[in-house]
């Protein structure tokens, strides 16, 4: 079994994207062995009310419910965001909640931020946050200039303490940081798709930090090529057990599956 | 997918785009036996290393030294190493003196510049010429920087556009245009090589974007793509190993076509 705990549906504003449909999107994932993927909406970034993208989402996804996991996306400086999370829980059954404050023109630690974190903590929500989603160095000139910063994440961690679960994506985590060594959360997962097993071997790295059961399985399609996630896992060399749990039973433990 | 199969691709491979470090002015060992066990694990054969000054205008002195770490590598592992000598044009004479020692000398494959200059600067003129006469091939840093970071720390990083401005005054030297992944505007940088058949393109760079190698494909014709990984590892094979490529392209992508520009340089 293997779950791709990072993958989007949707049209990027700014190149065109291959297999980014759910029936895309599904056909490459049987091409490449994968059996399950968590998905949220592209859309949801750019609309300005992101809920419409939800909604899509949510609609797209109705046709595949065995092999894409909806997350929503929204935006809490939008008006009305609680019923839009809540419709998201309670109508479309969303296990997770995916936040861009970078596009979204907030900062985690904001009061809209914290706000969203705690209703999402009401509703026992992990909540994705992708650092980033394409290289600011080929930003298109209308794109973003920020992405998310460490130091960021590390502070509402701290501040939900173990009562919420993180998922953190696309980063190249500071396992120097302190935060690895005294506060990390054991609410804290992380994603694959930006570490490397040899050379900088910051995936070896993070693993001895905190192990195999907080490291996610997560390759960044339709944006990406999958094979380069494959191969760092592979590259681990793990035991069976270690590679399930990277594979799919970290992400069915943070979503509830 | 069948991880092992990816693992084990059975390619041969050359990585035309690396680089080794120095500590206290000799080869950073440790760094360098990573570098060779990330290449073995990958199934890369070769690997073509350069030792270059990131930022300011580099002395000789400093740019000498920086290449004695690249022949170091080259007498450690004479099969698995090849150089790049790293050079700062700006001081042509000792530039092309630098080269004739390591070319001619120590058998190193071409020249390595950075961005101390644009590539299509009339400035290197003189180092181009060298490099023509020497049949060096010249790798270059490049990219098509979009955000302010990189905008104001590298002013003079070349892009697509400059590689074939150069490439048209000198249609008789053989140019590579690194990492396409290396976080510019590729597709900038892919379009702006068309016609112009003396540049060639290395995939190299921590960008894995869905597509990027079948645009270089279709835009320049597979001849003119070099595998390269720049340090990314995982992300440079797996790159072209899930590209929508025939098994034969790859092959060509891989080694056949940088063997072949060695063979045409003499530098096989």
């Amino acid at each position: 079994m293997i779950i791709d705990s990072n993958a989007y549906i949707g049209h990027w504003p700014f190149r065109p994207l291959r297999n980014n449909t759910t029936q895309g999107l599904v056909e490459l994932m049987d091409s490449k062995g994968i059996d399950k993927a968590v998905v949220s909406s592209i859309h949801s970034i750019f609309y300005k009310n992101s809920h419409a993208g939800n909604e899509e989402l949510a609609e797209d996804v109705r046709r595949y419910e065995d092999r894409l996991i909806p997350l929503a996306v929204l935006n809490p400086r939008y008006p009305r965001w609680e019923d839009d999370l809540k419709a998201c829980v309670e109508v479309f059954g969303m296990r997770g909640l995916r936040l861009f404050p970078y596009y979204h023109d907030y900062r985690l630690n904001d009061p809209e931020g914290l706000q969203l974190i705690e209703m999402a903590a009401s509703f026992d929500l992990p909540i994705f946050l992708p650092m980033r989603v394409v290289d600011m160095r080929q930003r298109h000139w209308l794109d973003t200039t920020e992405n998310l910063l460490f130091t960021d994440i590390v502070k509402v961690v701290k501040r939900f303490e173990d009562s919420v679960t993180f998922v953190i994506q696309e980063g190249i985590y500071p396992t120097g940081n302190h935060f690895f060594d005294e506060n990390t959360s054991k609410k804290v997962f992380y994603e694959i798709s930006r570490l490397t097993s040899v050379y900088n071997k910051n995936l070896p790295q993070l693993l001895e930090k905190v192990g195999t059961k907080r490291i996610l399985f997560g390759t960044g399609i339709p944006f990406k090529y999958p094979e380069p996630a494959f191969l760092k896992v592979a590259l681990l060399h793990l035991n069976e057990e270690e590679n399930a749990q990277i594979f799919y039973k970290n992400i069915a433990e943070v979503l509830k599956l | 997918m069948d991880r092992d199969a990816l693992r084990n691709h059975g390619y041969r491979i050359i990585d035309c785009h690396n680089h080794v470090f120095d500590v206290s002015g000799k080869l950073n060992v440790e760094k360098y036996e990573r570098l060779l066990e990330a290449a073995c694990v990958l199934g890369i054969e070769k690997v073509c290393v350069s030792n270059p000054i990131t930022g300011g205008c580099p002395s000789p002195e400093e740019f000498k030294a920086k290449n004695d770490v690249v022949i170091e590598a080259m007498r450690r592992d004479p099969d698995k190493i090849l150089g790049y000598a790293y050079i700062n044009p700006g001081y042509a004479k000792e530039a092309m003196a630098e080269m004739e020692k390591c070319i001619n000398e120590y058998g190193m494959i071409g020249i390595k510049l950075y961005n101390q200059y644009h590539i299509s600067d009339p400035a290197i003129y003189q180092v181009i010429e060298k490099a023509i006469q020497m049949q060096a091939l010249i790798l270059s840093h490049a990219g098509k920087a979009m955000n302010p970071d990189s905008k104001r720390q590298q002013p003079f990083i070349s892009d697509g556009t400059h590689f074939a401005k150069v490439a048209r005054v000198y249609p008789e030297a053989t140019f590579i245009q690194g990492h396409i992944g290396g976080g510019g505007d590729w597709e900038w940088s892919i379009k702006a090589l068309r016609g112009v058949p003396n540049v060639y393109l290395d995939t190299s760079g921590s960008v894995v974007d869905d597509g990027m190698i079948e645009m270089a494909v279709k835009e320049l014709g597979v001849e003119r793509i070099l595998f390269a990984t720049d340090m990314t590892f995982e992300g440079g094979v797996g790159k072209i190993l899930g590209a929508q490529l025939t098994h034969e392209e790859k092959e060509l992508i891989f080694w056949d076509n940088f063997y072949s520009l060695l063979e045409k340089e003499g530098k096989r």
